[in-house]
């Protein structure tokens, strides 16, 4: 089943170019790039902001800092992954609450729509940033079909 | 029997990849038998540990809940990870 979620890894998934101080600011850039691509539905942004304020998603691995910020099913159009490498930093808060703010070098965006498709995938990608080679790999992609190589890569195994 | 919740912002995502790692840990240390998980959103944690023996949740702990509770972000990231399991072990034999 790890295959068939790789396969919405897409290129026109990957940004590099977004600037944004925390979670808040890169959803609202995002929401403009999804809903013109028609994965999410007008009630995505509230949805997301809500669940990260809440229950935020910022881990901190001993290979780097990433957040996994993820919303019900009920506010997509369609299943995707989009993966955010910024150029600076994003700050996170951290999940479970508990030490400091997670500057994410990486945020990966779930948007699976199938019952239980977030925990397999979830659980492949804590796989890929336990392992620092695995992780070394996806932080130093430049290039939009190279994450989506290195993931696809990773996830399938 | 005891009670283990392990909760999560949904009760869908976080909360069963850390319920696989919990499950080998209690089973690896012979408990096997000796528990049930219950998965449940956070939402729902504080009426679900009324009677539970312990809340294991990817959140923080809700003000108003009366088992005692254990991070299950260590289970994602590993770091802090020995400290979680041997929290969990000594909550549970």
């Amino acid at each position: 089943m790890a295959t068939t979620d790789a396969e919405l890894l897409k290129p026109e998934l990957v940004f590099f170019d977004i600037e944004a101080k925390d979670a808040f600011e890169l959803f609202d850039q995002l929401e403009t790039r999804l809903s013109n691509l028609g994965y999410i539905k007008n009630t995505w942004k509230d949805a997301i902001s809500t669940r990260e304020k809440n229950y935020p998603t910022g881990l901190a691995f001993p290979a780097g800092e990433i957040a996994i910020p993820h919303t019900d099913p009920v506010n997509l159009e369609k299943p995707y992954i989009a993966i955010v490498k910024p150029s600076s930093p994003i700050n996170f808060e951290p999940m479970g609450g508990d030490g400091d703010t997670v500057p994410a070098k990486l945020v990966v965006n779930l948007g699976i729509m199938r019952d239980g498709g977030q925990v397999e995938m979830l659980q492949s990608l804590m796989g890929i940033f336990m392992d620092e080679a695995k992780s070394a790999d996806v932080f130093g992609q430049t290039t939009a079909d190279g994450m989506v190589a290195a993931f696809s890569k990773y996830l399938s195994e | 029997m005891k009670k283990v919740v392990v909760a999560c912002g949904s009760g869908i995502a976080t909360s069963t990849a850390v319920e696989a790692k919990v499950k080998d840990l209690l089973d690896s240390n012979g408990l096997a038998g000796t528990y049930n998980i219950v998965k449940c959103s956070i939402g729902e944690a504080v009426g679900q540990c009324a009677d539970a023996d312990i809340l294991i949740a990817t959140t923080e702990a809700p003000a108003s809940i009366t088992c005692p509770y254990v991070s299950g972000v260590p289970f994602l990231t590993t770091i802090g990870k020995a400290a979680a399991e041997q929290q969990i072990l000594d909550i549970l034999k």
